[in-house]
């Protein structure tokens, strides 16, 4: 990600009251306090998957919630997992009580989460993937009325929305139907940048982004611990 | 080849029709008779599922067994329940050849005396998992075993459909006709074992077959139950360890909703309420690459009669039962063990029955 880019983008968009803030190391620095953005909470598919569970209740009683994430072999596994317990929490708007993870030499993991409602979470990790490939990402949830994926039926690659065959090439160039593109930024980088943004306008959201982060805190704790010792790790028991 | 003289136990297994349509046109088999009740005939056997008027059908095993000593092979397909009674029957009535369901029994002293049988009497036993002869699957078994992506790290494996109306196939999510035995997932709990894991032991296998290993130890949960009457569970996730250090993990579940209309018979295209029926998908993950890949892929889409749902219909249909039952005729003729027998699938039955003890005590199980 373009961190100038982005901070270029933040600046022009924030209103002047808004106090002192600086982006330093991915996380930003607002009033002497460092908050980890969430970018994934600004994401028009995800937000699409959380209007129908929680928001609109469309599959009624969640039960269960399965994410998959392949990355390139640069990626951060430890931020992938940040991401998808967030995600996890976010999705099925309840906290996780306990967790299982097993890891494999420090490119696979996979977990299983039960949340305090007792809706059981799978999430499974890979940063196997060649620096120039997409990420391959997957969200189901299933409910007692029906499922909700930000994959088709037979889809298990991101799909795009436009593809381009030029008769020079022999693989199409794609788009997708975001209007980010005007910006100059990617669409994480735009996500990046509109959760900072909210950051930096609402004394409410950050106070809610610092409890947040408390929360993940325990739940990677707990991950890491549960490798340790080849065990469920209730978190209530670690509070 | 001579053809193998045959016949189908039971034949309330969800599986049955598919040998009711392959067999009589499987040049290495004369099917000669078929076991099931009138209720079960005028219920599952009907229009293009109905057995040629040659085949003679019995009302119970015994008196098929009885009344045909010239039978060198059966097909046992009748519930979980009745596999393990039904090859003592076999055994007795000196059938040396059987072809079964995927779960023989989930009770290890029943299975120690199912390979006491075999190795005393001789037998030729396939087990009936007919994934394994999926081109699809051998295709990925070539890539692992390549190096296209290095050592294997990971594995995911999806096997999630709809799940069978108790008016259409009771015994599928009865505890008793399904596990063996009415056992509750754990203390306090109304749902008893025999559902979705108990249902899908094909991830378990594949991921043995992938990985060249066996399971050392199983962690396993289940949800909230998604089907507000069901007696067993319905949504399970199962995350194992084999013993070549690869992580599995395997989503068994009965999660794909099926249509709230009443059930057509036979069940066919438009029943399901999630276009598709069946899923397998497998991702593996190595140290140089991942592999994705889906079982059921091929296949259309469409809305029609009988209730204008959007539904996905496979195209390879039954297609893979034949090289299975070519390798069953062969092992009988040349009396070879089959690829999957009941030694092979040993450690598979294990792996689920170590799920449901980890599930009743919430913790990850060890296998011995």
């Amino acid at each position: 990600m373009n961190f100038e880019l982005i901070k270029a983008h933040v600046w022009s968009a924030v209103n002047d009251s808004s106090g002192n803030w600086s982006i330093r190391g991915g996380n930003v620095i607002i009033d002497g306090i460092s908050y980890k953005p969430t970018p994934w909470r600004d994401d028009r598919n995800l937000n699409s998957l959380h209007y129908l569970s929680v928001e609109s209740a469309s599959v009624a009683g969640l039960c269960s919630y399965k994410a998959t994430r392949i990355e390139p072999k640069t990626a951060d596994i430890d931020e992938l997992i940040y991401c998808e317990l967030d995600i996890c929490r976010w999705l099925t708007d309840d906290e996780i009580a306990s967790v299982y993870a097993l890891s494999n030499s420090g490119k696979t993991m996979s977990l299983m989460l039960k949340t305090k409602k007792g809706i059981l979470c799978a999430i499974d990790i890979a940063t196997t993937l060649s620096e120039e490939t997409s990420p391959i990402i997957k969200h189901e949830i299933t409910g007692t009325e029906g499922m909700i994926s930000d994959r088709c039926i037979n889809e298990h690659i991101p799909s795009k929305d436009i593809y381009v065959f030029e008769d020079s090439k022999k693989d199409p160039t794609t788009y997708i139907d975001i209007d980010l593109y005007v910006t100059g930024l990617s669409p994480e980088e735009t996500y990046t940048a509109e959760n900072i943004i909210k950051l930096i306008e609402s004394r409410e959201l950050r106070e809610a982004a610092l409890k947040n982060m408390e929360k993940l805190l325990k739940c990677t704790e707990a991950i890491k611990q549960s490798i340790e010792i080849g065990d469920v790790v209730r978190l209530e028991e670690k509070a | 080849m001579k053809p193998v003289k045959i016949a189908v136990l039971s034949s309330i297994s969800v599986h049955a029709p598919n040998y009711v349509t392959s067999l009589p046109v499987h040049s290495c088999y004369d099917w000669l008779a078929m076991s099931a009740t009138k209720d079960d005939m005028a219920k599952l056997y009907q229009g293009s599922v109905r057995p040629p008027e040659y085949v003679k059908i019995y009302e119970t095993d015994e008196e098929m067994l009885r009344a045909h000593p010239e039978i060198e092979a059966v097909v046992l397909a009748g519930s979980n329940e009745q596999t393990y009674s039904e090859f003592v029957l076999c055994a007795k009535y000196g059938i040396k050849n059987i072809l079964m369901m995927k779960i023989p029994t989930f009770f290890m002293d029943e299975y120690d005396e199912m390979q006491r049988l075999v190795r005393e009497n001789d037998m030729i036993v396939q087990i009936e998992l007919e994934m394994r002869y999926k081109q699809v699957i051998r295709q990925l078994k070539e890539l692992c075993d390549s190096g296209v992506i290095g050592k294997l790290l990971s594995i995911q494996i999806n096997n999630t459909t709809v799940c069978l109306p108790p008016e259409f196939m009771p015994w599928v999510t009865d505890p008793k006709q399904s596990y063996g035995k009415k056992i509750p997932l754990r203390d306090g709990e109304t749902r008893c074992r025999g559902g979705a894991l108990t249902d899908h032991p094909h991830p378990f296998d594949l991921a043995r077959f992938f990985t060249d290993s066996e399971f050392e130890s199983v962690y396993a949960d289940v949800c909230p139950t998604i089907r507000p009457n069901l007696s067993v569970e319905d949504g399970v996730f199962v995350l194992g360890k084999m013993k070549n250090g690869v992580i599995v993990s395997i989503d068994p579940s009965y999660s794909r909703h099926e249509n709230k209309l009443p059930p057509i018979h036979p069940v066919g295209p438009g029943w399901e309420g999630y276009p598709k029926r069946v899923e397998v998908d497998v991702v593996l993950n190595g140290e140089k690459g991942s592999i994705v890949a889906d079982c059921f892929h091929l296949g259309v889409f469409y809305v029609g009669l009988p209730y204008n749902t959007y539904a996905f219909h496979y195209s390879a249909g039954i297609a893979h039962y034949y090289p299975s039952l070519d390798e069953f005729a062969n092992s009988v003729r040349n009396h070879t063990t089959p690829r999957v027998n009941l030694d092979s699938h040993r450690n598979t039955i294990e792996a689920i029955v170590a799920g449901y003890e980890s599930i009743r005590l919430g913790h990850p199980v060890k296998l011995q």
